[in-house]
């Protein structure tokens, strides 16, 4: 019997995508915090963390990220990635490891984490002129929030 | 002896309320800020209907702002309207469009900043990024005023009344539509909301943060994107509010996330997809509320304690409530249910036999929200009947134990 191709294909590809641990663009309006159940629509906040099984948990602020951190829900070990969208650019997630953060009151997030996530610390510190903001990595920010 | 007294009156009129400019196309001053520059404390000034296009407007004396019917102030989409910074200002009758949007700045049509004593009235707000934003204010008084956002492009757009560490504020009989949030609270103590309508916010009809002893009476908040948000408050009090058609996967009637020592009473909530939702709540009385037609009437998270729920009426809804646990600290009395089938044989109007207002399917679902598809099937309806004689998976003590046999007049 001739194998059908397109099928296999088909199979093959949906198997394949099913497991790509990746972040999701935001469905402003549609989707909602994990921790604080507020609807996500500020396009310049908003993180998400994925586990190594893939699934996806969204937040409207690092405040909430960090509760969820902290609450244990998830081991550490199981966490594959945490990102946050670049202050400055829609939709461009960045791994919270990698870049630096301006935390202060100019900074006006939806659940008062006052936190601004940058690409690399130039950025952070051009931002942050004439602003009494402090520019802080993930670490340090994670023992500031709750 | 008669005109005497009314001649002196209205010359003392005159001297309390300071003189009057005429703004307008065919008058001698043709700039409100020229107006502005010109009028001392108490004066008024009227401003004749025309187009005003003059960038930011900043108002720092104690002015009274009159429009006429075709007054239109435009922020030509690239400044805020008009800025208040003072005591004792009046905004009437006046037509804001099309602020300016920032993405570091909350750039509203009328922003208010250390204010006191500052009432906005019958003004129309379109097409703003926020309409009305209010901080370090107090006595604030936003009465009558129509306002309308943008409605396509939906994450940028402000909230309609956007209100900021401020107190003793009285929002009233405004109508909002179209904004992020139809009426916003962060910081707000000692404040009235009263007789407005929310509808159609891309968020919700009304949002409350860390915001304590205020009240919200009369309201209507429909067909908002997720309902109302009440956060990390504490004595609120929530009287004769309608909550209607806030339909969606995560759209409630109320979202009570983190209040304490409130009182929810009188309200209407018609057609949520859940009613009331509760999380971490303690001390809240919710009585002589009507629901109606919901999916869930009420859904209570195990971290709530000590909510008391009684002389409620359920009617028509698909599950009447809902909840993640078997540990249950909240009581249920003298509330009608129309699913109750128990009977009452001392006539003394309440059932003989407790009725448990949680079926052993909503539990089901809240652990696995795809079985939601059975919804309605012949097995369900048998394990529901199964579950009611011999209980295994529904909390025990989840009950009405005084349920009413006829529908409360509320």
């Amino acid at each position: 019997m001739k194998p059908n191709y397109y099928l296999l294909v088909t199979i093959i590809g949906l198997a394949l995508s099913s497991c790509s641990a990746q972040p999701e663009p935001f469905k402003y309006g549609k989707d909602i915090c994990h921790t604080c159940k507020m609807g996500i629509v500020d396009p310049k906040f908003g993180c998400q963390l994925i586990t190594s099984k893939g699934k996806n948990f969204k937040f409207d602020d690092l405040v909430c990220l960090s509760r969820f951190i902290k609450s244990g829900s998830v081991q550490e070990k199981d966490i594959k990635q945490e990102v946050v969208i670049n202050f400055e650019k829609e939709n461009n997630f960045l791994d919270v490891n990698k870049i630096f953060f301006v935390v202060g009151p100019e900074v006006k997030s939806p659940m008062g984490s006052h936190a601004a996530a940058f690409a690399n610390k130039e950025a952070a510190e051009k931002f942050n002129t004439g602003k009494t903001g402090t520019i802080l990595t993930w670490k340090e920010l994670l023992l500031k929030l709750d | 002896m008669k005109y005497f007294f009314t001649i002196v009156f209205s010359f003392l009129l005159l001297i309390s309320f300071g003189n009057t400019i005429i703004v307008g196309p065919a008058q001698p001053i043709r700039s409100l800020k020229k107006a502005i520059e010109a009028a001392r404390d108490k004066d008024t000034i009227l401003i004749q209907s025309g187009l005003y296009k003059e960038g930011s407007i900043i108002l720092t004396k104690s002015l009274t702002l009159i429009g006429e019917k075709n007054t239109v102030l435009d922020g030509e989409k690239k400044y805020e309207v008009l800025l208040i910074s003072g005591n004792n200002v009046v905004v009437k009758g006046i037509q804001f469009r099309n602020s300016g949007y920032s993405a570091m700045n909350d750039f509203a049509s009328i922003k208010l900043v250390d204010c006191n004593n500052v009432t906005l009235e019958n003004n129309t707000v379109i097409h703003s990024y926020f309409a009305i934003h209010i901080s370090n204010t107090t006595n604030a008084i936003i009465r009558g005023n129509k306002i309308t956002g943008i409605p396509t492009s939906e994450q940028l757009t402000g909230n309609g009344i956007h209100l900021w560490k401020s107190n003793n504020a009285v929002i009233e009989n405004n109508h909002i539509q179209g904004h992020r949030d139809g009426i916003y609270f962060e910081f707000v103590t000692q404040s009235q909301i009263r007789n407005n309508l929310s509808e159609k916010n891309i968020r919700y009809g009304l949002h409350f943060m860390f915001s304590n002893d205020d009240n919200y009476l009369d309201n209507t908040f429909r067909n908002n994107g997720a309902g109302v948000a009440v956060m990390y408050s504490k004595r609120v009090r929530m009287e004769k509010n309608h909550f209607e058609e806030n339909w969606g996967a995560s759209a409630y009637g109320i979202l009570l996330k983190d209040i304490t020592d409130s009182h929810i009473k009188l309200n209407t909530f018609l057609k949520n997809t859940v009613g009331v939702y509760m999380e971490g709540s303690s001390r809240i009385e919710i009585q002589k509320n009507s629901f109606k037609n919901n999916g869930w009437a009420i859904k209570v998270q195990a971290s709530c304690d000590d909510n008391v729920f009684h002389h409620n009426n359920f009617t028509g809804n698909s599950f009447d409530v809902g909840t993640n646990g078997t540990m249950v600290l909240n009581k249920f009395y003298n509330n009608y249910w129309d699913k109750y089938d128990g009977y009452d044989m001392n006539k003394d109007g309440i059932g003989d036999i407790a009725y448990h207002p949680v079926s052993m399917y909503s539990m089901i679902i809240e652990q696995n929200p795809t079985t939601l598809m059975l919804f309605r099937s012949f097995m369900v309806s048998l394990l529901d009947k199964a579950e009611k004689a011999i209980p295994s998976l529904t909390p025990q003590n989840l009950l009405d134990d005084k349920p009413m046999m006829k529908m409360l007049k509320l």
